[in-house]
């Protein structure tokens, strides 16, 4: 598995940083380390006429950057390659997003990881959202990194076992991620909770309707059926499975509600890779656990 | 004109004064507003009744055959009722054959083109016969006085009473239908827990607030569409059948849109079937009862008709579909149905309207 990790050496790319460090990975995984310099500042300062001393200011700022994040990349990728990974180190200029992409392309790279900055709604209307757009476009797997709200553990502390969330629907997207999770190198303590959400139609009660449905009812115990199928594709290889049924609203709800009650940290779900006309329609679930939940979440996509 | 509320929603006669004094955009407006009440009002209503339901302990299926059942339906019911007691037959009998169109022309058909929706063959083939059986008796018993030579048809108080007689019985018989379909244990639903009630307070609250709201929205709608009938040059019924009974059709357009985006379009079949019968039963029932109902003569010639060309195309399609699916070209016909029904009401009436 090829991982491409996004820094730009703020807290929230040291969080991407420590996850991937602590992440239980398949096998052994090449990684690339890239920094984007978002030179945009740069350039329209340039377009203005400056003075000499100006000028050399700009060009001193332009290279105190550029080092800063290489000596950024040079530290984190030793720190990686201690973990037995081969790294390769990346900086380059542009837009963020547009050169993340391309990176993935060039590179064929299998999982970018990412850290999330957070931002409120307002926030990403006004600044946009390297993460959520990453998620969007990129045609690999995409893990959003959300620091703990603790913080990581000091080196040497114990660490926290895994407790990953997987949402499954027996679609082909969600089996993707349910192979994901049993390729995860779990140890003793980690767990997978596999939860599938049934859609319920809330307004004017119709849920109750639902529930007498017998196309419904059949519908939940092929569900159920179906959870079962995955716990036990899930036992060998992961130390302690369990399963959840949910009814709700909303998938995406339920999903995070599901990861706040197991108190999950990694909240892993396979993309339906959607149209941008079927998000606008439908909404995209994925987006939204990736924007709303409370701790990091794995995207899975097929390649 | 200073005029309070509560003299606008009590005193008819001002009522009617204050929609014939604004512009056609407002009364637009002031219609939008009264079916947004309607439709929102009936679903607070319905979430209020069914949480104090569930406080009585009463089983779910029972829940579900009655206040749910009624629920998308309430507020075609009080702009029916409203109307006819308002002394506008035509608003209060078009809007209940308007929604049966509305519902199986527009909505059913809609959901077909978008979804694949699993032909039930339990529910179908027992509330769907009720379904067809209501609209053909309304038909029956409308063209009764006509055959007797009658020189203005009226669906008599009488009628009214028998079809609430029946929705008593037809709301049982789903009852019955309900328990013999579930393949699911009934007490496996206790594994969720007890229902998650909120404050009785609020239930009531909602119950009561959600009353006044249809009540409010139904009051101000019959003279409004009245007024818009008057100035688009078309009779009340075609009104009522076509912009009044979409607007009442609310509930179960947002229902059937949830239904598919979440991915269960067959809870749709079941609430459209069900919401066809109620529409007779129930709509046309209430409002019988509560006055003698005038049958314009467009009726007979129009809106009949069309209502059943709907409903046999339905009935037609079930018998077809032996794949246990609807096709979608099925629902392109549903809702070419109802695209040519509404363009004829307009197109057929506009000349031979007849203003007050």
């Amino acid at each position: 598995m090829k991982i491409l990790l996004a820094t730009d050496g703020s807290g929230y790319a040291d969080a991407a940083l420590e996850f991937l460090l602590r992440f239980p990975f398949p096998v052994s995984s090449p990684v690339i380390l890239l920094t984007v310099i978002d030179e945009r500042a740069f350039v329209d300062a340039e377009s203005v006429e400056l003075t000499q001393a100006q000028s050399d200011e700009l060009h001193e700022v332009r290279n105190t950057v550029r080092e800063e994040a290489q000596a950024f990349l040079d530290a984190a990728a030793q720190r990686i390659a201690a973990r037995g990974h081969a790294v390769t180190v990346q900086l380059r200029s542009g837009d963020i997003t547009g050169e993340i992409l391309a990176t993935v392309e060039e590179a064929a790279v299998d999982l970018v990881v990412v850290g999330s900055h957070g931002h409120t709604p307002v926030e990403r209307f006004l600044l946009g959202d390297v993460s959520n757009q990453v998620l969007m476009y990129a045609p690999c797997s995409v893990l959003i990194v959300k620091q703990p709200e603790a913080g990581w553990p000091q080196p040497g502390a114990q660490v926290d076992p895994w407790r990953v969330l997987l949402a499954y629907d027996d679609s082909a997207p969600s089996r993707n991620a349910l192979e994901l999770c049993a390729s995860l190198a779990l140890g003793e303590g980690d767990s997978v909770e596999v939860v599938t959400a049934l859609l319920l139609i809330t307004g004017f009660r119709q849920d109750i309707s639902q529930h007498l449905n017998p196309v419904w009812q059949q519908r939940k115990i092929a569900a159920r059926a179906a959870l079962d199928g995955a716990v036990a594709r899930l036992r060998g290889s992961v130390p302690e499975v369990t399963a959840r049924l949910r009814e709700g609203a909303s998938s995406s709800h339920e999903i995070i509600a599901a990861a706040e009650a197991a108190g999950s940290n990694l909240i892993v779900l396979g993309s339906k890779g959607k149209s941008a006309l079927q998000r606008f329609l439908r909404g995209s679930t994925t987006g939204k656990v990736a924007r709303h939940a409370p701790c990091s979440v794995l995207v899975v996509r097929d390649d | 004109m200073e005029v309070s509320l509560l003299q606008l929603l009590g005193d008819v006669a001002v009522l009617h004064e204050f929609v014939a004094e604004l512009s056609t955009a407002s009364l637009l407006g002031i219609i939008t507003v009264c079916i947004v009440l309607l439709s929102k009002g009936a679903d607070w209503m319905v979430d209020g009744v069914v949480d104090l339901a569930e406080r009585t302990g009463l089983p779910k299926i029972v829940i579900g055959a009655t206040v749910v059942s009624l629920g998308t339906t309430l507020p075609e019911a009080f702009v029916s009722v409203m109307a006819a007691y308002m002394g506008n037959p035509g608003l209060a009998l078009g809007n209940g054959v308007g929604s049966i169109i509305a519902d199986t022309g527009l909505i059913f058909g809609l959901t077909c083109v978008l979804a694949t929706v699993p032909v039930n063959r339990f529910i179908l083939n027992r509330t769907g016969w009720v379904q067809v059986g209501a609209a053909v008796l309304l038909v029956a018993v409308a063209v009764i006085p006509l055959l007797r030579g009658d020189a203005e048809p009226v669906l008599e108080r009488w009628v009214g009473f028998l079809f609430l007689l029946l929705l008593v019985g037809y709301l049982y018989i789903t009852y019955v239908w309900a328990r013999q379909g579930s393949v699911m244990v009934m007490g496996e639903e206790e594994e969720d827990g007890p229902p998650a009630l909120t404050g009785i307070g609020r239930s009531w609250l909602m119950v009561v607030g959600g009353l006044v709201m249809i009540a409010a929205g139904a009051r101000v709608l019959v003279p409004a569409a009245s007024e818009i009938a008057l100035r688009f040059g078309v009779p009340d019924d075609v009104i009522a059948a076509t912009m009044v009974a979409f607007g009442t059709s609310l509930p179960e357009l947002m229902t059937a849109i949830a239904a598919v985006r979440k991915g269960h379009p067959e809870i749709t079949v079941g609430n459209i079937v069900g919401a066809d019968v109620l529409n007779c039963l129930f709509v046309i029932g209430a409002a019988a009862v509560a006055t003698p109902l005038a049958i314009p003569e467009n009726f007979y010639h129009f809106h009949f008709p069309a209502m059943l060309v709907v409903l046999f195309s339905f009935r037609a399609f079930i018998s077809m579909n032996r794949s246990g699916v609807f096709r979608r070209w099925q629902g392109f016909w549903l809702l070419a149905v109802y695209t040519v029904y509404v363009v004829l009401g307009y197109a057929l009436n506009v000349e031979s309207a007849h203003p007050v």
